[in-house]
């Protein structure tokens, strides 16, 4: 009665328009759930006890649903493994038993007690997989999803989780662009959809939407940081990649570049508390292969004469000769003849063997009534290089508490401290660590005769002065009261935040060349950002026969803020005054931004006898960020799915053991990266003038043109795809293909200058993705002692820009350029043919007679996105050892070495590649390297092709060997669980590139594949670990 | 019943957030400001006049690249710098492509565009106690002054030029000019410049437009219209001004507080 009171108050009142949508939702579901009631048994006709065990471990499992066929009535297993009945049926019976990862088993009981032993499930189809807002059984999804079980992740020493998963799920595409602890990590689902825009995905842990934009504003050369390596990946139950749209759409205005869901560890109901240690520490080195190779001082000399007497005969007005070339004897004023020069290894002396800690405690359980789970963990990752430096403190506490059968509440708290000793990497020669490393000439000496630096930033002043550091702590949590209406029918409201606080701080003294202008610099600056979530959601699962209905409807309610401080001081009396108090110069500044996301979003799946199935989703998002006449998005999608395993015709097939069809369409949107008020006409404050002679007074101008029309940018996705399962599913197999083709592109849309703007922004180009993806897992021996599983996966993406009206070009020399036609991140370069064996001189297509090139020259030369990537995996288990190797690999994709491009042109001026002992020298000679000369097209083309290399790889990324202790000694040391393991990553390395192939000088999305310059290589790793439960 | 209370705040929840979901998502920047929110009253007015003398000495047009446009073709200055493509200002084989052609006629329109937001908005303010019609003429005669004064700059570089006298509010607004001719393009600049006269007050301010700079400007256009006797004319009354003289030796024209300088007109 209660309800419908409510009912009727809910439908009078008047609503705007995607409310009543979800109040007509609403009503739907409360008409539908007037029937059903459970009769309780009054008369007990039978009393069972019993006991249900792992057939394998022989280990009781608690938490074990045992239910009378035929029935509602169902317990579950205690912590012992026990539990019983007292029925109004009489024996005999039919028991079914499941439990979440075992195969259900149903066991005709003729009196008590009885045990019943369930076989751990090798098939996946009874896995629940979380979605949008709820879980679904794998068997019944209708999109694209794919999941990971974050224990085989975890160990990989990289801060962030994210980076674990290369290779592990089909069409993600994920790649480490530096060695650096803790910075981001390039990771695309189904290819790149944007161009000003983000095109990272949406994480979501535990309901609540994770920042990923880094909150970094010291400068570390065009890096960022990850705001995803605050998160504890020892936490991490499982991750959920949802890529079709079926499966998006219900993130709405953000989904178009898949959403990531991360499920965090909790307790288990009627569960023996758990107590589980893990201690493992290693070290990181560079893989050798990976490291540039520089020229000894004796070849640097020879090169730098060659390069000094050819420059001076191609032109005599140089004076550049034989007699005064750099290195000639001591005695004829030179540097003295390259045979007597030494060898100085900066490289060396920069790379380090560096120690990695990890630890992790754990404490999990339950009664009847609640569960929880405590994790404390503490990382410690120093960098194969000197200097950067990750640490991370975390604990996370997750409770869950049934008040009464119908009404629970629970919370997710994660809060972590993250440290970083940071470096200046990637682009740029001020005070950059590795390239202070290697763009000194192997031949200058490490200290100048008189002790003082050489060369702008010397290495090891850097090592020895480097103070730059960031210390970011980070909340993630979330509080959830559910309450179960009727049967079927659940209320769930929740309120959630992401809070970070950011603290940056950086001092650089007089023996840095940052400070040595200025007398010492130093800037500090907070960055808060903030994310807070209501959300309320209503959901209603019904089984009616063969019908199954399960719907959902809800809205939730966004804001974020971010806001900095920040203030730089310089003119410090000596280095030992460090803070910005101190300095005679002291400046500061301030900003704030916000947007808010109103949302309402529902979903409604029906399945026939597990046979056909129906999805339909969407959601309404009303945007701050966008124009006035489009703040409103509207997401929808459709889905559908044909087991056609349950048919007659293939029920009888036992080869066949699952196949499923399945469809998809639907429109997702995008709207992140860009400002929070691109769609306002702005004025700026910042443009003071003085009234009369004297200071300066406040002054505004416009800064920014408004437009009203302003939208998130839009993804039609169609996906097609199967699971076939084989051999009662010791083959399983899902292949996908889908077309992604986004409109409305948010573009910075150049405009006549004589509006007084250069730039607004606007809707406009097209892009399409297009691809597959295979994932096959294999169970090929499962017996008592031995096991064997393989796991591969594979996919293609084709990116391509299908409108722009105009082309862009991205980073320095415009390496990097955006065309209609061709694909994102193409690289746009003369293309070098060949050296002319008679001349040295280098061949470019379509060059003039003289040699001469225009910009009409330069071609699009391919891109860095592979066109095929993958893992494959491989785990054995033999008694108590066990073994598992991933590896991961990418094919089709080109890297321009930007190293080789600097540190290959002049030998008079810094460090080059022994690569540059191959040049073009007589005659006759065939090589790619042209002949030394400052003169000509040799070696003054920026955009050469001829560093533009394959960058296709395999990796052997990850190894794990272990031992578990037998149960026999365990039992006598009072353990659950002792293993003792082993974990290497990267260890082999097979590719053509000249550095690491997945190596990117920066974070701009837009500018991949501009490899090696300035960036360590993704370290080598080996760790030892033990792992123990009470 | 604690089942059907639930129920009721939730509903209730979703009910609130559909009354005021469009203030929600309605959010107001704070570092900058909107469009609607700038020239509202007599301070607002005064901050964007001088906004449009903080662009007039931007880096891309009095403070710098204009004037390079000038300087380098001509034998007065050398550029040193590691920039080669400067050269083709020095030797005169300016590609359209040169970066310092587009930023300065970018800056020139953009100093044009906030004086058309003076001209617009502040002559529409109504007066009051504070914001007297004197101080109200000032501000729209500066705006007068500071336009008349870019599309001279214009006119002298590139000849005639698109006329825009309107502020640009969306992308829409200014698809329609046309470039005018070199007379046309004079003709702004002395239309401009008569209200100029007319608005501006007759002091001495070396940093702000007054009544006499306005005569100064007049002059030199008068002169580049080869219009001599207005040249003479307009000149005179500046000569004439105890306020104004030569100054000397040649080097205390490049001075640090050169509005000191009775030699300085603005």
């Amino acid at each position: 009665m209660e309800i419908n009171i409510h009912v009727k108050k809910f439908y009078d009142h008047n609503f705007s328009d995607p409310l009543s949508l979800a109040s007509i939702i609403l009503l739907l579901i409360f008409s539908l759930s007037a029937s059903g009631q459970d009769v309780k048994p009054s008369v007990i006709n039978s009393q069972l006890i019993g006991k249900v065990i792992d057939v394998a471990t022989k280990e009781p499992l608690p938490g074990v649903v045992v239910r009378i066929k035929g029935t509602t009535h169902a317990v579950a297993t205690s912590a012992d493994g026990s539990f019983s009945f007292r029925t109004g049926q009489s024996f005999p019976y039919t028991l079914t038993v499941s439990l979440i990862g075992y195969d259900t088993q149903e066991k005709r009981v003729d009196g008590s007690p009885v045990t019943v032993a369930l076989k751990a499930s090798a098939n996946q189809l009874n896995d629940v997989v979380a979605v949008g807002y709820g879980t679904q059984r794998k068997a019944d999804l209708t999109g694209a999803v794919s999941k990971i079980k974050a224990s085989e992740t975890v160990k990989l020493p990289v801060a962030s989780f994210d980076a674990q998963l290369q290779g592990r799920a089909a069409g993600v595409q994920i790649n480490s662009n530096s060695g650096v602890p803790g910075e981001g990590t390039f990771v695309r689902v189904r290819g790149t959809t944007s161009i000003n825009s983000s095109s990272e995905p949406l994480y979501v842990i535990d309901g609540v939407f994770l920042n990923n934009t880094s909150l970094q504003t010291t400068n570390l050369g065009g890096r960022t940081t990850s705001p995803l390596a605050d998160i504890n990946p020892a936490d991490i139950e499982s991750i959920e990649v949802l890529k079709d749209a079926s499966a998006t759409a219900i993130y709405g205005s953000r989904g178009a570049n898949g959403v990531v869901l991360v499920t965090t560890k909790r307790g288990s109901f009627n569960a023996r508390t758990k107590v589980s240690l893990d201690v493992s520490t290693g070290w990181v080195e560079a893989d050798q292969s990976t490291v540039p190779q520089l020229a000894s001082g004796p070849e640097s000399a020879l090169l730098a004469n060659e390069y000094w007497i050819n420059s001076g005969i191609d032109r005599p007005a140089l004076n550049q000769t034989f007699a005064n070339r750099p290195f000639r004897p001591v005695s004829q004023g030179g540097a003295g003849l390259p045979e007597e020069q030494q060898t100085f290894d900066r490289i060396g002396d920069i790379l380090q063997k560096g120690l990695i800690q990890d630890y992790n405690l754990s404490i999990q359980g339950g009664t009847d009534k609640s569960r929880f789970y405590v994790g404390a963990g503490y990382t410690d990752q120093k960098a194969l290089i000197k200097v950067p430096q990750f640490q991370r403190t975390s604990l996370k506490f997750n409770y869950d508490h049934n008040l009464s059968d119908a009404i629970s509440f629970g919370l997710t708290n994660s809060i972590s401290k993250s440290d970083r000793n940071q470096a200046r990497t990637g682009d740029g020669p001020q005070v950059n660590l590795w390239n202070a490393a290697t763009s000194a000439a192997t031949y200058t000496p490490k200290f100048a005769q008189d002790g003082t630096s050489t060369g702008s930033d010397n290495i090891y002043l850097l090592i020895d002065n480097y103070d730059v550091n960031t210390t970011s702590l980070r909340y993630v949590g979330s509080a959830y009261a559910e309450a179960k209406i009727i049967d079927g029918l659940k209320f769930k409201s929740s309120f959630s935040l992401d809070y970070n606080h950011y603290d940056e701080s950086a001092y650089w003294n007089s023996q840095t060349s940052i400070g040595r202008a200025v007398g010492g610099n130093a800037t500090s600056s907070i960055t808060q950002n903030s994310t807070w979530i209501n959300e309320q959601t209503l959901t209603y699962i019904k089984n009616a026969g063969d019908h199954h209905f399960n719907a959902l409807v809800g809205n939730s309610l966004q804001a974020n803020v971010i806001s900095l401080t920040a203030a730089e001081g310089s003119g410090f009396a000596n280095d030992n005054f460090k803070l910005i108090s101190s300095a005679s110069t002291r400046t500061s500044s301030q900003n704030w931004s916000k947007y808010s996301l109103a949302s309402f979003f529902g979903r409604f799946d029906y399945n026939y006898a597990s046979r056909y199935y129906i999805g339909l989703s969407a959601r309404a998002d009303g945007s701050s960020k966008f124009g006035a006449n489009n703040k409103w998005g509207y997401f929808p999608a459709v889905s559908g799915a044909w087991r056609l395993k349950e048919e007659s015709f293939l029920k009888d097939a036992k080869w066949i053991s699952d196949l499923k069809l399945r469809v998809s369409y639907g429109v997702t949107g995008n709207q992140a990266g860009i400002d929070n008020f691109a769609a306002q006409g702005l004025w700026t404050g910042g443009s003071s003038y003085p009234d009369v002679a004297g200071s300066p007074q406040p002054g505004i101008g416009p800064i920014q043109l408004g437009n009203p029309d302003l939208r998130w940018e839009k993804t039609a996705q169609t996906n097609l795809g199967f699971d076939l399962g084989l051999l009662d599913n010791r083959i399983s197999l899902t292949v996908d293909v889908y077309n992604k083709y986004t409109t409305g592109l948010l573009l910075q849309k150049p405009i006549a200058a004589s509006t007084g703007f250069a730039t607004y922004w606007a809707n406009e180009g097209e892009m399409s993705n297009r691809g597959y993806e295979v994932g096959i897992n294999t169970t090929n021996i499962a017996n008592n002692n031995f096991s064997w599983k393989t796991s591969l996966n594979f996919s293609g993406n084709r990116n391509r820009i299908e409108k722009l009206p105009t082309q862009i070009t991205q980073y320095t020399r415009d390496w990097v350029i955006m065309k209609e036609g061709y694909s994102m991140n193409s690289f746009w370069l003369y293309n070098q043919l060949y050296v002319d064996p008679q001349t040295g001189a280098p061949v470019f297509e379509g060059q003039a007679a003289n040699g001469t090139v225009t910009t009409a020259n330069r071609q699009i030369l391919g891109d860095s996105y592979p066109k095929i990537f993958g893992g494959l995996s491989n785990s054995f288990t033999f008694k108590s050892f066990d073994l598992s190797f991933l590896f991961t690999f990418q094919a089709g994709n080109k890297s321009l070495n930007l190293n080789r491009y600097f540190r290959e042109r002049n030998p008079t001026s810094g460090g080059v590649l022994a690569n540059v002992l191959n040049r073009w020298q007589k005659p006759g000679d065939i090589t790619d390297i042209p002949r030394l000369t400052s003169i000509g097209t040799n070696y003054t083309i920026d955009q050469s092709s001829r560093y533009l290399e394959d960058a296709s790889f395999l990796r052997l990324k990850q190894l794990t060997f272990g031992y578990n202790l037998p149960g026999k000694f365990l039992k006598k040391i009072r353990l659950s669980q002792a293993r003792f393991y082993f974990v290497g990553s990267n260890l082999f390395l097979i590719t053509k590139y000249t550095g690491d192939p997945e190596s990117s000088v920066t974070s701009n999305p837009n500018a991949q594949g501009l490899g090696s310059f300035g960036t360590p290589p993704q370290p080598r790793s080996f760790q030892f670990g033990l792992n123990i439960t009470i | 019943m604690k089942t059907s209370i639930l129920m009721a705040l939730g509903l209730s929840g979703l009910l609130i957030v559909g009354s005021s979901c469009k203030k929600f998502i309605d959010v107001k920047p704070e570092l900058n400001i909107s469009d609607e929110l700038t020239i509202v009253d007599g301070n607002s007015a005064q901050t964007a006049v001088r906004g449009i003398y903080n662009q007039l000495q931007s880096n891309d047009y009095y403070g710098y690249t204009f004037q390079t446009l000038g300087l380098f073709s001509g034998d007065n200055v050398q550029y040193v710098g590691s920039q080669t493509v400067n050269q083709q200002l020095t030797n005169h084989t300016v590609l359209a492509d040169l970066a310092a052609v587009g930023n300065s006629w970018a800056a020139i329109y953009n100093t044009i565009n906030r004086a058309n937001n003076v001209i617009a908005k502040v002559s529409a303010l109504p007066v009051s106690t504070t914001f007297t019609e004197t101080l109200r003429n000032q501000l729209v005669g500066e705006a007068y002054f500071l336009r008349a004064l870019a599309y001279f700059d214009l006119a002298r570089t590139w000849g005639g030029v698109q006329l825009v006298t309107t502020p640009t509010t969306s992308a829409a607004d200014q698809t329609l000019a046309k470039r005018s001719t070199l007379a046309e393009t004079y003709a702004q600049v002395l239309r401009d410049l008569a209200q100029a006269e007319t608005l501006l007050p007759n002091t001495t301010n070396r940093i702000r437009a007054t009544r006499k700079t306005a005569y100064a400007l007049h002059a030199r256009v008068a002169l580049y219209q080869k219009d001599y006797t207005n040249a003479a004319a307009y000149a005179t009354r500046l000569i004439e001004d105890t306020n104004y003289a030569l100054t000397g030796p040649y080097n205390s024209f490049f001075c640090g507080k050169c509005y000191r300088n009775s030699g300085v007109g603005f």
